[in-house]
């Protein structure tokens, strides 16, 4: 008998009987957010930036001012163009990128509760790319953005099927040693999200 | 310097007391996990509907153990729709076995992992470096416990028990840092460093799982360091190790459970990286590992079945006033605490006998668990189960033994309770002396000449 | 209304005042109290070590001792979960009826006699030590782990005396470490606990702490003395039945 078949066996034999899934329909006392508010309170309180960006602005000319002039800028963003394109090697050979000072991508949306943008592979074509570099910039456009995770997974479906897709909710961090919390751990050390108007 | 991986035979209680030897580190260990205990707080009040989560999140996981089977097979199914590779393992033996096999396969003695503690539970760490597979942890406090020769002693803040200065100086020994600096951001910095390395050149990474959705196939895997993804992206090989519980039906569902995941945890809103692997990016391998050890035994008991809906937050660790007083290392499991306390009777019983002990029964644990678990109503009977299956200590069996048969004769009790109360008055020397546990550190409560009883019968009775 | 005085065999022993206290205050507030003479013990040491069986000679004394009385109250909130819990009897009838009918003291004063004000004066600054099973097993207070309303049974009652200060503590329902045979089998975590619980009420400058269970308040007691602490340790029975 496989180990497959062996579990399988277990646990049907010791799994009781069938309780049904509860609804997920929020109370009427559930928390209510202004959600561009709330966003940006909670993104810049976990160590994110946010940027907000005026109808009429200039978005490349404020991403230039966002950052250090001599950093290199890897751009994967639909919104804007110019800046660096994603090398065809790093497909192949995704540590190529690790050079890189500066992600530019576009998030699909944004959660008020928590800070989080989701991307997807496929909007930003290369998995390790958001995670290698060493700062993070996102674009959103800010009426983009949901109250809580409940409304972020109805509109994860919405959007319909990834490879691999990811909420990231500020720069990388840990609090490892002494509870200290220090901003840059493995991933980016920075995030700043640029909300569009 | 912290103490080691502690000997199996020694009880909770004594590798207790020696950790109690340090009143100040004490003190220290106890309000740091008590910081992050009122940062989950913060967090949990933050959202008014907080018990609803609760309530929904434990129903959930109720459906999933009542319907393990069909989901198991489905989310299998799904997976292999998608490309990933899934392996059954009935033990951590045979866990440990596939993955080493998926080594092989692929030729590579070098490998990074992201925090996984089903890997701790089947100590896949030991089992690699035994076959002569380098496995670099490469959560940063995972990272300082395996450098200093340890295992975690927590299981969200694996390093909780370690001070900088001590951090400072492993760095300066492993990582050549310069002595003497325990700036945690210097020594983060040194960290990134060196991990990086790692991450830039190893083929394989292994990862936990936090959540896999049967109805989609997917694996989500939580991280605030991003350490998870800086692996995998990185690597042609990922493997994927999960236990069987870590099934929730559909994705919507991860709605509740991301919004109590890192609340409970830390206190954070969200972990930083919800990675969400459906399939593997082209040309590279997704390997799932579904892992039992125990699980669908643990499902067959009825009493304990509800601790397989643990979501592996460590809340329970961190107001758990014992726990903050004895070091996770005290309890000998890679799970420690309360949760760790009512998972491993269940892989040993003899061997874990006295976790169930290393309680007060206070309940706060079962009041912070986001999924609802009765834990410390599960303690109790697992000291029941312990009594039945003979393991418990025999002093103790004996002497409640006649606890029991003197409580239930009135007479003879009314005459005990006297004698006790006389000798505690004309011979105190026999209790007031070190072979008395309670009065170490606390004096006996000074005896009255009258019971209650005696006062009663002479100033009410009619 | 017929109250029967439910005494914890430690009680009983090491504590006469509090029993003597829980009566008094009783019949101030108009019940008829009578106190069975066959009791003994409600079975905990010996359940919460692991030996439930052992405890049917408890339970047969609880069911003789309490068989038709309108309610049972005992000054102890552990003991009376205990009961509420794990009295069984091959009288299952009486059992549950007991089961139903046992309060703790603060519970039965709040939610039965549903007492407004209390005649009692105590010009002093008081901590409450919240007794877990109390707490988190009877409900006599809000838990500090849930997001919901707080209430406390015990805070209400102490409220109502005259000149008697509440002090805030830092850790306002921390566990004190005595955990029946915890406190002997676990002796260093269990005495380490019960200093810092001892701590927080000194750090609020208390001059004695009160509770709702003589098992934990014998516990801080215990310290207290070997620390030679000024402060005192009452029962909340003896603090409302002081005029």
């Amino acid at each position: 008998m496989s180990s497959r078949s062996k579990i399988l066996a277990q646990v049907k034999a010791n799994q009781p009987a069938s309780v049904a899934l509860p609804g997920l329909e929020l109370p009427a006392h559930a928390a209510q957010w202004d959600a561009l508010q709330k966003f940006v309170e909670t993104l810049s309180g976990i160590g994110g930036r946010v940027i907000r960006i005026l109808p009429g602005e200039d978005v490349t000319a404020t991403l230039l001012h966002a950052f250090d002039a001599n950093s290199n800028i890897l751009n994967v963003s639909a919104t804007v163009q110019g800046f660096q394109a994603l090398p065809d090697a790093a497909f192949e050979e995704p540590a190529l990128l690790q050079n890189v000072d500066i992600a530019l991508m576009d998030a699909a949306f944004g959660v008020a509760e928590n800070g989080a943008v989701w991307v997807t592979e496929a909007q930003y074509k290369l998995r390790a790319l958001p995670f290698i570099c060493q700062h993070l910039a996102v674009l959103l456009p800010q009426q983009e953005l949901v109250a809580h995770m409940h409304n972020a997974y109805q509109k994860v479906q919405a959007i319909g099927q990834y490879d691999f897709g990811v909420f990231i909710a500020g720069p990388s961090k840990t609090a490892d040693i002494e509870q200290s919390l220090v901003l840059g751990a493995h991933g980016p050390k920075t995030m700043t999200v640029f909300l569009l108007p | 310097m912290s103490v080691h991986p502690n000997k199996p035979s020694q009880p909770h209680a004594e590798l207790a007391q020696q950790f109690n030897k340090d009143e100040d580190r004490v003190n220290w260990h106890d309000e740091t996990l008590w910081w992050i205990r009122q940062k989950r707080d913060k967090a949990a009040w933050s959202v008014p509907e907080w018990e609803w989560l609760r309530q929904t999140a434990s129903d959930i996981k109720a459906h999933v153990l009542s319907n393990m089977h069909d989901l198991l097979t489905q989310f299998e199914a799904q997976a292999l729709a998608n490309g990933a590779i899934v392996h059954w393992a009935a033990d951590a033996a045979e866990h440990n076995a596939i993955v080493h096999r998926i080594l092989q396969e692929n030729k590579v003695q070098q490998i990074v992992k992201s925090k996984s503690m089903l890997t701790e539970e089947c100590g896949l760490n030991e089992y690699l470096h035994e076959h002569g597979i380098d496995v670099v942890d490469t959560d940063l406090g995972e990272r300082i416990v395996q450098l200093a020769g340890e295992t975690p002693s927590h299981i969200v803040l694996p390093c909780i028990h370690w001070k900088k200065e001590e951090i400072g100086e492993l760095f300066h020994q492993h990582l050549h840092t310069p002595k003497g600096n325990a700036d945690p951001q210097y020594l983060t910095g040194a960290a990134r460093i060196h991990l990086r390395e790692k991450f830039l050149t190893r083929k394989v990474a292994i990862t936990g799982v936090n959540f896999a959705i049967a109805e989609t196939g997917e694996v989500v895997v939580c991280t605030n360091e991003g350490n998870a993804d800086m692996g995998t992206h990185l690597a042609d090989v990922h493997i994927a190790c999960m236990g069987i519980e870590k099934l929730i039906p559909q994705r919507q569902h991860l709605g509740v459970f991301t919004r109590l995941l890192a609340r409970s945890a830390t206190g954070q809103p969200i972990t930083t990286y919800t990675s969400h692997f459906r399939k593997p990016a082209p040309g590279r391998q997704l390997h799932i590992v579904l892992v039992d050890n125990g699980r669908s035994r643990q499902l067959g008991r009825e009493a304990f079945r509800n601790s397989l809906k643990c979501i592996r937050c460590g809340a329970c660790m961190n107001t758990c006033p014992v726990y903050r007083r004895s070091g996770g290392h005290s309890y000998k499991y890679a799970i420690s605490g309360p949760i760790g306390s009512i998972l491993a009777p269940n892989l040993d019983m003899r061997k874990h006998a006295d976790l169930p002990f290393a309680s007060t029964l206070c309940g706060s644990c079962t009041n912070v668990c986001p999924v609802k678990i009765d834990i410390h109503e599960q303690l109790y009977q697992w000291r029941q189960e312990l009594y039945k299956e003979g393991l418990a200590p025999k002093g103790k069996a004996v002497s409640m033994k006649m606890a029991g048969w003197l409580l239930g004769k009135p007479a003879l009790y009314r005459f005990a309770g006297k004698a006790a109360r006389t000798v505690l008055r004309l011979a105190p020397f026999m209790v007031k002396n070190s072979l008395n546990p309670w009065y170490k550190q606390r004096e006996m409560p000074a005896p009255p000449k009258q019971s209650f009883s005696e006062w009663y019968a002479k100033n009410k009775k009619a | 209304m017929r109250v029967a005085l439910f005494v914890p065999c430690y009680v009983d022993q090491f504590y006469p005042q509090v029993a003597i206290a829980t009566m008094q205050v009783l019949e101030k507030l108009g019940c008829t109290v009578e106190f069975p003479p066959n009791q003994t013990c409600c079975g905990q040491p010996m359940a919460n070590s692991g030996f439930e069986d052992q405890q049917a000679g408890c339970n047969r004394v609880i069911v003789d001792a309490f068989r038709g009385y309108d309610y049972i109250v005992g000054p102890s909130g552990s003991c009376v979960l205990h009961i509420k819990q794990h009295l069984h009897h091959e009288d299952e009838t009486t059992a549950a009826q007991i089961r139903s009918r046992v309060y703790e003291f603060t519970e039965f004063l709040t939610d039965v006699l549903k007492v407004k004000t209390i005649d009692a004066r105590f010009p002093h600054r008081v901590g409450l030590h919240q007794s877990c099973h109390g707490q988190r097993g009877l409900h006599l207070s809000q838990m500090s782990e849930l997001v919901a309303e707080p209430f406390s049974k015990p805070e209400q009652l102490l409220h109502m005396v005259e000149g008697l200060q509440l002090a805030t503590l830092d850790r306002k329902d921390e566990c004190c470490g005595f955990g029946g045979t915890f406190c002997v089998f676990e002796e260093s975590v269990s005495a380490k606990m019960g200093k810092d619980r001892v701590a927080d009420h000194e750090r609020q400058g208390v001059e004695v702490i009160t509770g709702a269970d003589v098992s934990c308040l014998m516990h801080l007691e215990g310290i207290l003395k070997r620390q030679q602490s000024p402060i005192k340790v009452m029962h909340i029975a003896e603090i409302l039945n002081g005029a």
